[in-house]
């Protein structure tokens, strides 16, 4: 907003100045003039007056010529005549004197303007002639000093030659004198009149001078009032103007300043700009002063460069806006205990023209801290209600109850994976039994996660395995190769968490909608799939009976020779090239908080039922297959053993799915049924232990082919590979590192999932039996020592 | 955003730099872990760095008395005062943040280094945050490296 009144030039100090300059000149030139003509007057006048005085001398001068004629002829004392008539002569001379004489140009003693009047000099002229004239005729007189008169004796006293020079002189001078004095008296007379008259004439024009200058005077005080009255008015509105600029700029809750071609900050800024820079000294300040230590160097130097930019003459306004570093820009001040306060600016520039080119730039700065926090708020949430929506897809089909079990079962497992982090370790044998350790974890939370179908978690699972992995494989491997391990923790810990969230926020909307029809409510996740009941054929009865003698060949192979169910097993350390699970690493797994391995127990097992059948139709849908699983008893393994069944059922049932059910064409040529069967059964005898089985109608194993894979991996030599028996070779699979696949998926082929089932078999205590049929059949048997309670009945 | 592993390693680095150049002898990285609830425990002496821009959060390493006066004798310093401890950790700070400098580059902001003392200390890192923890061993010590950014 513009005030008109205070317009660049229009009428500021510089005019009252020079008037008030003019007015001052004008008073002291009418006090000088005055002073002056003032002299001038009295000189004048009393010229006048001089003239007017010497009217009577001439008669004067005449009389007394006559009395020293008369006294002369007489005889008589001359006395002071002769004096008086100098005298009376010296005063006309002064008199005249004192009158200017244009011929000589000489110094008057009066002044000579009163005597410029043509009639005025033509009259002094005439007397001064006539004067001198007189002069001449009284000079002898005047100088006469002799004695004029001689004593003789015969006539007495006489006159002496002197006298007689005397007598003559007095005649002429009378004669002259009496001829003239008239007339010298009347041009006295003139003289003094005209003077007087130019004396009046010059006082009168004084004054109208002096009138004149007093107007001027008056004239130019009036406008110097005028002006200062203008200049007063402009002082309140300046005053107005300013008032209102410091309280916008009070008020304001933009930070705004001027910058000055060197980048200085000027002395006009907003109150607000305090607040926002947290600082209150701006003076001698310059841009980058203003925000050294609140941005990064490299932020710091782009803003600086652009502001540099806006002082272009031929730069596009708009485009240049458009490239603004600082329109968003996060800045940071230290706070209280080493802190830093994060905030978030906004800039604004804009160019001031004055005098048709750019003077200043217009810098205004808001403080959008809270915008900025909304809009990434916003943004994460939006990002992450995607994230959560694919999660919800997923966590949809997963039944309820098994999802809670699942969360529970892993978060011990990834609590566990960072107890075993923490547990200190120093040398590589204790770094390498942590990945024994970390890894058992993991892969049952992947194996769970698969179980149920849920994606992502199988993801960053498997995504762990990769790398646990590729550390074993590592020839030294020590504290700093497991950053990338806690890193990949710290994920999976982020991603339950956000599960959790998830099953919290349907817990809460099942919640929210139980007022509403059982129509409406119906919010189950997802129905199990219905498990049909496959049976063994009788061939496969038949076969597992000739099968059975080669069972209980692990966990400890080279003592398979006492295939005694119910005899201890012997501990895998006996053979360590056959148990890479070191003694170190499963120390380090039997060691977890105790109140981890109550809680791992108790959340542990979940509907293994349900799981596993999931499982198993997911992965046969994944790989085109079709299967059957006929589950019984699982509703009745101890609590002790849930945990391990569930981890040993599911990867038995991916293997199984893997590696032995074919796909249906094969199937179908080998008169076999379209679907594979599964057969998942769980027996507690109570104090004569518990029965696991797991069986499947696929491919089998072929021991050859087990024998030249394990040759291929470098697990056994060709010539140990020839040496092994049956029972042996079956005891391959138990192996790290042994698969059959070439390929690594998230379902099989890293050769770690038998492995594990072996370590945990070996852990509980139990024994595992194989029983095989090649393109008919494979199963499992597990034996597992009678809880303490069964014990204890 | 995560933490990734390039930012854990250049934290590490730095910190084992220092005792490769300042006390001419290695120190190992034992097997780090997360501290999910509450805050990881401090030791005597803490050096804390803050780190605000790209990333935002604290770094700090700390040491108890035994680890830092042995440190000391190596570094052939006799004067085995609180203030020289404290220092020490304060160099330990001062170096992680250089080689965050390096690492990052100008895009991170980083502050000078404070010292905290006394095992009950008030935590540097927020209640809430998963932090990582690296012990940092060195001859029979264990020292601590924490990093708990956004």
């Amino acid at each position: 907003m513009r005030n008109p009144e205070l317009k660049p030039g229009s009428g500021g100090y510089g005019a009252l100045t020079a008037l008030l300059v003019v007015l001052l000149l004008c008073m002291g030139a009418l006090a000088g003039l005055n002073s002056m003509f003032t002299q001038r007057a009295v000189q004048d006048m009393g010229g006048a007056a001089d003239i007017a005085r010497q009217h009577a001398q001439p008669r004067a001068i005449v009389a007394t010529t006559r009395v020293l004629r008369s006294n002369l002829g007489a005889r008589r004392f001359l006395g002071r005549s002769i004096k008086d008539i100098d005298a009376m002569v010296g005063g006309m001379d002064a008199a005249l004197l004192a009158l200017p004489d244009p011929a000589t140009s000489s110094a008057p003693r009066f002044n000579i303007p009163l005597l410029r009047s043509p009639v005025n000099h033509q009259t002094l002229q005439e007397l001064r002639q006539l004067w001198s004239e007189f002069h001449h005729y009284l000079d002898p007189i005047r100088a006469f000093e002799a004695d004029p008169y001689i004593e003789t004796a015969e006539q007495g006293t006489q006159l002496s030659a002197a006298g007689l020079a005397l007598q003559r002189a007095l005649d002429e001078a009378l004669r002259f004198g009496q001829a003239n004095q008239q007339q010298i008296s009347t041009l006295i007379g003139e003289l003094s009149t005209g003077a007087a008259n130019t004396a009046q004439t010059r006082a009168a024009m004084l004054r109208q001078w002096l009138v004149i200058g007093l107007g001027a005077c008056a004239l130019l005080l009036i406008i110097t009032l005028l002006l200062i009255w203008s200049a007063s008015r402009r002082e309140q509105a300046l005053a107005r103007a300013k008032q209102q600029s410091d309280d916008i700029l009070r008020t304001v809750n933009q930070g705004l300043f001027l910058l000055d071609e060197r980048l200085q900050i000027g002395s006009e800024r907003s109150e607000a700009l305090q607040e926002i820079f947290r600082r209150r000294d701006f003076d001698k300040l310059d841009f980058q002063g203003l925000l050294r230590g609140l941005v990064p160097e490299k932020t710091l130097e782009t803003a600086a460069e652009y502001v540099t930019l806006l002082w272009g003459e031929r730069v596009n306004e708009k485009l240049i806006k458009s490239i603004n570093p600082l329109s968003e820009v996060e800045v940071h001040f230290e706070a209280p205990g080493g802190k830093v306060d994060t905030q978030y600016l906004e800039f604004d520039f804009n160019r001031v023209r004055s005098g048709g080119q750019f003077s200043r730039v217009l810098v205004s700065v808001n403080d959008v801290t809270r915008r900025v926090e909304l809009a990434r708020e916003l943004h994460e949430s939006q990002e992450k209600a995607q994230a959560q929506l694919d999660l919800l897809l997923h966590i949809l089909h997963v039944d309820p109850q098994l999802l809670t079990a699942f969360l529970e079962e892993s978060a011990v497992s990834l609590k566990m994976v960072n107890a075993i982090l923490k547990e200190p370790a120093r040398e590589e044998s204790a770094f390498r039994a942590k990945l024994d350790g970390i890894f058992r974890q993991i892969h049952s939370v992947k194996g769970e996660a698969a179980a149920l179908g849920l994606k992502s978690v199988e993801q960053h699972a498997h995504g762990f395995e990769e790398a646990l992995v590729e550390l074993r494989n590592r020839p030294t491997v020590g504290g700093n190769d497991f950053l990338p391990l806690v890193v990949k923790l710290d994920d999976l810990f982020a991603h339950f968490s956000q599960m959790r969230e998830m099953i919290s926020r349907l817990a809460d909307l099942r919640t929210a909608m139980s007022g509403l029809p059982p129509a409406a409510t119906d919010l189950n996740f997802a129905a199990s799939p219905e498990a049909t009941t496959p049976s063994l054929t009788a061939e496969e009865e038949r076969a597992q009976s000739q099968q059975d003698e080669q069972e209980w060949i692990a966990p400890q192979p080279e003592s398979a020779s006492e295939p005694e169910p119910a005899s201890a097993s012997a501990p895998a350390e006996e053979e360590p090239a056959q148990a890479p699970a070191s003694s170190a690493g499963d120390t380090l797994v039997q060691r977890p908080p105790e109140a981890l391995e109550q809680l791992r127990q108790s959340a542990a097992g979940g509907d293994i039922e349900s799981a596993i059948t999931q499982l198993a139709q997911r992965i046969a849908r994944k790989q085109s297959k079709k299967v059957e699983v006929n589950c019984s008893g699982l509703e009745r393994v101890p609590s002790r053993y849930r945990r391990p069944i569930k981890d040993i059922a599911i990867q038995m049932v991916r293997n199984s799915l893997a590696h032995g059910i074919e796909m249906p064409q094969e199937r179908a040529q080998q008169n076999k049924s379209a679907a594979g069967a599964i057969v998942v059964r769980f027996e507690n005898h109570g104090s004569g232990g518990c029965e696991f089985v797991c069986q499947d109608d696929g491919r089998g194993l072929s021991i050859e082919q087990l024998k030249q894979t394990a040759v291929a991996r470098n697990l056994v030599s060709a010539e140990q590979a020839a040496t092994l028996d049956e029972r042996r070779a079956l005891a391959l699979i138990f192996m790290a590192g042994f698969s059959t696949q070439e390929q690594a998926d998230e379902d099989s082929g890293r050769g770690v999932g038998m492995d594990l089932v072996r370590t945990t078999v070996q852990e509980l205590g139990g024994k595992i039996g194989i029983s095989t049929a090649a393109g008919k059949f494979l199963r499992f048997r597990i034996w597992l020592p009678p809880t303490a309670e069964a014990q204890a009945a | 955003m995560s933490m990734t592993r390039v930012e854990l390693e250049t934290f590490v680095q730095g910190t084992t730099h220092y005792f490769v150049t300042a006390a001419n002898q290695a120190a190992t990285v034992g097997s780090p872990y997360l501290v999910n609830e509450g805050s990881p425990a401090l030791l005597e002496y803490t050096g804390v760095i803050t780190i605000a821009g790209k990333r935002k959060g604290i770094v700090y390493f700390t040491a108890s008395r035994p680890m830092l006066t042995v440190l000391l004798m190596r570094l052939g310093e006799t004067d085995m005062t609180h203030e020289n401890m404290a220092d020490l950790v304060g160099e330990v700070a001062n170096q992680i943040s250089g080689n965050a400098r390096r690492d990052f580059g100008r895009e991170f902001m980083i502050s000078v280094p404070r010292v905290l003392s006394g095992a009950q200390s008030e935590s540097p890192t927020p209640a809430d945050a998963r932090s990582f923890v690296i012990p940092i061993n060195w001859r029979s010590h264990s020292a601590q490296l924490v990093v708990c950014l956004d």
